[in-house]
């Protein structure tokens, strides 16, 4: 064993040799910040503007004990969230079976895919204000507009699924007569599915993003909320704190979904 | 019997696949193009028959059309005396790749027409089906692999799963699309005297094979008959004498294997437009 061991302790030492590099350049930037940079050697900014390494681990301690706006931090992440996952789960629940039918059914795709396709490119946040106007600015809102964002990508995502199956599985399925049932279920989905999946993650991380956007617009509680309201008042550290959670939950979710893949689709890439 | 009439469709079964003057054109933009010209042959019973013709000489089209996958534009495709209108498991088909389904193990891919298939004859019990696919696996000497992904498997395992697929379906009719063009020469020269073996082995089965390679038709086939490009025409029709019934290794050192051999590839090589 004491092999092995050897070679553990080597692999941990040349990562702490090719870690270190990279590890002092960062401790350099933060020595800049915490000690040059409040000197107002920025042209340009306000030196209080731009925070400091000690102002970012304060606000960060402040929100995790106090909250924001009378909302506990934890309640922030999870009101972002919960909307995020809401309009994902509907536009996901909806948009694969759908994009399944209209993929596979070409008559039926003729009708409806121009239009999907054109509404796609459009920019989320181009349509906040119409969705404002329409459902005012509560809760239904945010959730149409993450739905809006996500359905589109999971539709046309598994149309494409669906129409990359090879021609030859479709010869098998008619070949052993196999009902349209069995065709969609035991080789069209299967088939479909790394493409699904990969709409899914990517309308996920879109949603994810489109979520902050609309809180910035009007919300009383979520990330963007706060990191809105926080930069109102010049709250700079806070405003830093709430887009590292906006990104550690984004990367929390996109490996969430790439280990569901891993198990899901074992075959892949194989 | 009175074997009069040829062209009386549903009479006496001499032959089990028969093409009668068949054309195909296809439409492109500058009108129709003749793919077929008046392609007749028949194949009896229990015979493998090959075509064999240079690239774009309509061969798989002829597959295609027994299969059922397309039509003729002119002329009768019959299997069993009955004129062929769409696909069916009584025509089991081999495609170029061995298209298994890569999210499930090698005995769910043999398993698979039994399972979701519909019009295979008898209906297996779940003892049966398992009976069957170990019997086939081993027949195609995949008994150990049975719970492997393709993935997982060579290219030469994955069309031997392959022709276990093809064969649990008891379709009486094999059609194969050059199913062993891909692999490397010792696992074709294997594939083909496992699928000679075989074929031999339960005498039931008639075999159209498709095929560009004149030594692949040789040693398999009872009957080759060789196109020209388009149109496709049935050029030359050479009744083997020895090619399905003999092993391999005494059939190549045959001067008449040899001989026939060497005429086919230069009327081949006559075809192709240099």
């Amino acid at each position: 064993m004491s092999g092995s061991e050897s070679a553990w302790l080597r692999t941990a030492k040349s990562l702490g040799w090719k870690a270190l590099p990279p590890l002092s350049v960062v401790a350099l930037a933060l020595l800049v910040w915490e000690y040059l940079i409040p000197l107002g050697i920025v042209p340009g900014v306000r030196a209080e503007f731009l925070g400091t390494p000690s102002g970012i681990a304060a606000a960060a301690a402040e929100l995790g004990q106090k909250g924001y706006g009378g909302h506990a931090l934890f309640d922030h992440v999870r009101a972002s969230l919960f909307r995020t996952a809401t309009g994902f789960a509907i536009a996901a629940c909806i948009g694969v079976p759908l994009g399944i039918v209209l993929g596979y059914n070409k008559r039926a795709g003729a009708f409806l895919l121009p239009i999907f396709g054109f509404l796609r490119p459009i920019p989320a946040l181009a349509f906040i204000p119409i969705v404002v106007i329409w459902f005012g600015i509560g809760e239904f809102a945010k959730v149409f507009v993450i739905f809006m964002t996500a359905f589109l990508y999971v539709l046309l995502g598994s149309v494409s699924g669906v129409r990359s199956v090879p021609n030859d599985y479709f010869r098998l399925s008619r070949n052993y007569h196999l009902s349209t049932f069995a065709t969609l279920f035991r080789v069209v989905l299967p088939s479909a599915l790394p493409e699904i999946f990969v709409s899914l993650r990517t309308a996920m991380a879109l949603s994810w993003a489109v979520v902050v956007a609309s809180e910035l617009i009007a919300a009383q509680v979520g990330l963007g909320y706060l990191i809105q309201s926080a930069s109102q008042v010049y709250a700079i550290n806070k405003v830093y704190v709430g887009v590292a959670l906006i990104g550690l939950v984004g990367v929390t979710i996109d490996m969430l979904f790439l280990m569901i893949e891993r198990r899901l689709l074992h075959w892949v890439g194989r | 019997m009175s074997g009069g009439d040829p062209l009386s469709g549903g009479g006496p079964l001499s032959a089990q696949i028969e093409l009668r003057e068949v054309s195909k054109s296809f439409d492109t933009r500058g009108g129709g193009r003749l793919a077929l010209d008046s392609v007749s042959f028949a194949v009896k019973p229990g015979e493998t028959a090959t075509v064999i013709g240079p690239t774009g000489c309509g061969k798989t089209t002829i597959l295609n059309m027994v299969a059922g996958f397309t039509h003729p534009t002119a002329g009768r495709v019959l299997v069993d005396g009955r004129e062929v209108t769409e696909p069916g498991p009584d025509r089991g088909f081999m495609f170029q790749r061995p298209t298994l389904l890569p999210w499930i193990t090698v005995f769910d891919n043999v398993a698979f027409p039994c399972r979701y298939g519909h019009g295979l004859g008898r209906e297996r019990s779940h003892a049966e089906l398992e009976e069957a696919v170990m019997h086939y696996l081993d027949s195609v000497g995949l008994r150990d692999a049975r719970d492997l992904h393709p993935h997982q498997m060579s290219g030469g395992m994955q069309s031997r799963a392959a022709l276990a697929r093809l064969l649990i379906a008891e379709s009486s009719v094999l059609l194969m699309d050059e199913p062993f063009a891909a692999l490397d020469a010792q696992t074709r020269l294997s594939m083909q005297q496992l699928l000679k073996h075989v074929v031999k082995s339960e005498g039931r089965r008639t075999v159209l094979f498709i095929t560009h390679d004149v030594e692949e038709a040789l040693l398999i086939s009872d009957h080759v008959y060789l196109m020209s490009a388009s149109p496709g025409r049935i050029i030359r029709h050479v009744e083997v004498p020895f090619g399905s019934r003999e092993d391999y290794r005494d059939v190549v050192l045959r001067p008449e294997f040899t001989q026939l051999k060497h005429e086919l590839i230069d009327q081949l090589e006559r075809l192709v437009p240099r």
